[in-house]
């Protein structure tokens, strides 16, 4: 059996060894795309309750309650979009770390899978 | 319904506010889009152990679908404010911040505030439109000809249509409804809608179909427009207005075989865009789109019968441009300078090529009943007004005088009011003359071939003798000669500004560019105004009057500091707000020009008495430098300095109050010496390089 010259090599080690091939650098950017509108949608969610009681102050009538009535609507879904967003930042987070533990452990595995190969194979030259 | 009550101003400020957090949401949209569909690509067909597997929704999607109902909501908000104003009579400037008003509820004309239920209303509206519409929209001229009945008819559609889209006039502001109505009607419809507007137009001028301007072409075209600016019209709706060929479609039989019918067909098609675009408003590049395809590709003169709609004289005298496609389209022109901009930059410049002016005006004449003399003077003015806006207002309220698509654009314009074809009318050419102001400094270096001494051309590839055609062209009419001369002295001004520093140090050399560039202006301005023959007294009025009335916006013009001067506006921002920007400037100038003439005429004997160039500006001369001198801190404050140290006895009534004003500055002994001799070098120059005599003929 031939030892690897240049690893990684992966398609040397077993298939449980090999690093998990999972997207980080995609990840990563989603991650701080997500974050950057959270953060963004709450800045502005938060400045918004200022902005409507400048525009309902005095206003009266049928648009005003059919102001209310969109508004009220539209105020919850951007919310539910922010709390969405941070999840799914989460979410994408636990994921990259949990690959990176992963690929942590299967390298340490790869390390020791080459050291014994290695051994063995100097092993059997010796004899 | 019963009353509302609001302060308007609250609700424009909400507006605008809202808006200005949903243009930071709108990038973030495509952002969101391409972050989450990347890693979906990069995570499909992966197997991934547990706890790495991940499921993404469609997240963006609905970011996409909040902040465009966030921008309908925000925006309603503002049309509830306008029309509060509007229900009032009021202008926005004209309100305080808690000025309330009260109207009936009937009197406020917006849509809904919530997109979805806009939207649903724009699928009903365009089902009922789809309902009531034929396969066609166009009358056979054949038929028109010899079947009256076809055109009452079609003209039975009106009272139909006119009250569907008096319904949905309530979204005259809603760019959301009238894309969804537009795009739900699809090529076909909104092809036999447009159709309709000329055919309907034919009907009213023979009393069939009263109030079809209002009523029909208006609502229809404010849709189109809408819907155009939204940016998410179907490429294939807009393209169905501009498909002039009705040979293969119901309506125009007959067209495959007969040309001639095939010309009146499309003649019908040219006036319905013609209406169209004239009715309503598109986004600028549509504008210019229907512009050069009216211009360009439309009859030059309807045939005989005319198939044009809204022809008649009752109409026309309240839409005069209507008297003829090109007058409309140019005219639309002049209500959007980017459109204006865009239009003159199509097809490699051949819209510059317009200069000639008089398009249309035999058309407009015979509508008119008055003779194309009459009528071409104000076709003129409107294509003057359309250069004016798209080639030196548009750049300017955008920043983008010097801009290599603008002075390429410029350079070209040289170029084409120079060719050998171009004989301009007075206001283009008093136009054009404007429109080269900024680029004054470029067309003296053209002039003086580029001297390696000198600063670069900003003018891509113009030569001397291109320089030398425009001026003879621009120069046969007065107030265009007028405008060349107060370019030419706010250019000795500007350069005399730049040399402050180096007259205050007493360097004999100090106007050294200036005078270069000053006298290669002036001297192809002579040799123009020789040219084109115009009198020597003619000469010197334009020479001296531009000294007498040039201004500072002009000197800024010339100087380029008009680019700092002016607040950029966005690009794709209204285009009204645009020309506003730059009102003040441009206003200015004109002002300047339409008074110079009169305020600063020069009585007969005053220009026979002048044949020396210090006869005609040598005191003018000594003003720009003493205000050159005065303008630069730093010098002004030299001058202070030496007359402080040198005991003048100017000097403490001048600094009494601790304050140096303009005139007090040319009490000062150092500075009048300063002025004298620099301004008699500077009109020394000018005399020995071009002698009065040699420039303007003598006395």
């Amino acid at each position: 059996m031939s030892v690897p010259k240049d690893p990684p090599d992966y398609g040397y080690y077993p298939e449980r060894m090999r690093p998990v091939p999972f997207p980080t650098a995609s990840a990563q950017a989603a991650i701080a795309v997500c974050d950057r509108i959270a953060a963004l949608l709450e800045s502005d969610l938060g400045a918004r309750p200022g902005l409507v009681a400048g525009a309902r102050d005095g206003w009266e009538g049928a648009y005003r309650v059919e102001f209310d009535e969109t508004w009220r609507i539209q105020e919850v879904r951007l919310a539910g979009l922010k709390e969405d967003l941070r999840r799914l930042s989460g979410q994408i987070t636990t994921a990259v770390n949990n690959a990176a533990a992963i690929n942590g452990q299967r390298a340490t595995a790869r390390a020791n899978y080459l050291a014994e190969q290695q051994s063995e194979t100097s092993g059997a030259g010796a004899n | 319904m019963g009353t509302s009550s609001a302060k308007p101003a609250k609700l424009l400020a909400y507006r605008d506010a809202g808006i200005a957090q949903v243009e930071k949401w709108e990038p973030e949209v495509a952002n969101l889009s391409t972050a989450l569909g990347g890693l979906r690509d990069a995570l499909a067909g992966l197997d991934l152990p547990e706890g790495c597997e991940l499921s993404i929704l469609f997240e963006e999607v609905w970011f996409d679908t909040l902040t465009r109902n966030q921008r309908h909501l925000d925006e309603w908000v503002g049309d509830v404010g306008d029309e509060f104003l509007r229900a009032s009579g009021r202008a926005r400037d004209d309100i305080g911040p808690d000025d309330s008003f009260t109207v009936d509820d009937a009197a406020i004309v917006v849509g809904f505030a919530d997109r979805d239920r806009a939207e649903r209303q724009a699928a009903d509206d365009a089902a009922a439109l789809a309902r009531i519409l034929g396969p066609t929209g166009l009358i056979n001229p054949y038929e028109l000809a010899n079947d009256p009945d076809k055109l009452d008819e079609m003209a039975r559609l009106y009272p139909e249509l006119r009250d569907i889209l008096a319904r949905s006039a309530r979204f005259h502001a809603d760019e959301d409804y009238a894309v969804a109505l537009v795009n739900a009607l699809g090529p076909t419809n909104v092809r036999t809608l447009a159709d309709l507007a000329n055919t309907f137009g034919i009907a009213a001028d023979r009393g069939k179909a009263d109030g079809a301007w209002d009523g029909y072409v208006v609502p229809l075209a404010t849709l189109l427009g809408n819907a155009d600016r939204s940016g998410r019209l179907d490429d294939s709706v807009r393209d169905a207005l501009f498909d002039m060929d009705a040979g293969d479609e119901q309506g125009g039989e007959g067209a495959d075989h007969n040309f001639i019918i095939k010309d009146q067909l499309a003649d019908m098609r040219y006036r319905s865009l013609t209406l169209l675009l004239a009715a309503g408003t598109f986004s600028p590049e549509t504008t210019a789109r229907m512009a050069d395809t009216i211009i360009h590709d439309g009859p030059l003169a309807p045939s005989f019968y005319d198939y044009s709609g809204f022809t008649n004289y009752q109409f026309l005298a309240d839409h005069r441009p209507l008297a003829a496609n090109e007058w409309a389209a140019l005219d639309a022109l002049t209500r959007d300078d980017h459109a204006a901009n865009i239009f003159y930059g199509l097809h490699d410049g051949r819209n510059l090529y317009l200069l000639n002016g008089g398009l249309g005006a035999d058309t407009a004449a015979r509508r008119l009943g008055v003779s194309p003399g009459d009528v071409a003077g104000d076709i003129d003015r409107t294509l003057a007004d359309s250069l004016t806006g798209g080639l030196q207002n548009y750049p300017l309220a955008t920043g983008t005088v010097y801009s290599p698509e603008t002075t390429r654009l410029i350079a070209h314009l040289v170029e084409a009011a120079g060719d050998d074809y171009v004989d301009a009318p007075d206001a283009v050419r008093r136009a054009l003359a404007q429109i080269s102001t900024p680029y004054t400094r470029d067309l003296a270096v053209a002039a003086e071939g580029y001297d390696r001494y000198l600063p670069d051309g900003r003018l891509p590839g113009l030569s001397g003798d291109e320089v030398d055609k425009f001026f003879r062209e621009v120069s046969e009419s007065k107030e265009a000669r007028l405008v060349l001369g107060q370019n030419a002295a706010a250019l000795v001004s500007t350069e005399i500004g730049e040399s402050a520093r180096d007259i205050a140090a007493s360097d004999p050399n100090a106007f050294g560019q200036g005078s270069t560039l000053a006298t290669a202006y002036y001297r192809e301005l002579g040799e123009a105004w020789d040219h084109v023959q115009v009198d020597r007294l003619a000469q010197r009025e334009a020479l001296v009057a531009g000294w007498r009335s040039f201004t500072d916006p002009v000197v800024d013009l010339v100087s380029g500091k008009i680019v700092e001067k002016i607040p950029v506006v966005n690009a794709a921002a209204d285009l009204p707000l645009a020309k506003n920007v730059v009102d003040g400037i441009t206003g200015t100038i004109k002002d300047s020009i339409n008074s110079a003439v009169y305020d600063h005429a020069i009585p007969r004997p005053e220009l026979e008495s002048m044949t020396t160039w210090r006869d005609a500006i040598e005191d003018d001369v000594e003003h720009a430098v003493a205000k050159g001198l005065y303008d630069d801190p730093a010098t002004r404050q030299h001058f202070l300095d030496r007359a402080a140290a040198g005991g003048d006895p100017a000097y403490a009534s001048v600094m009494a109050d601790g304050q140096v004003t303009f005139d007090e500055f040319g009490r000062l002994g150092g500075v009048s010496d300063a002025v004298l001799t620099q301004s008699h070098r500077i009109v020394d120059g000018f005399q020995s390089d071009m002698a009065f005599d040699k420039m303007f003929g003598g006395g």
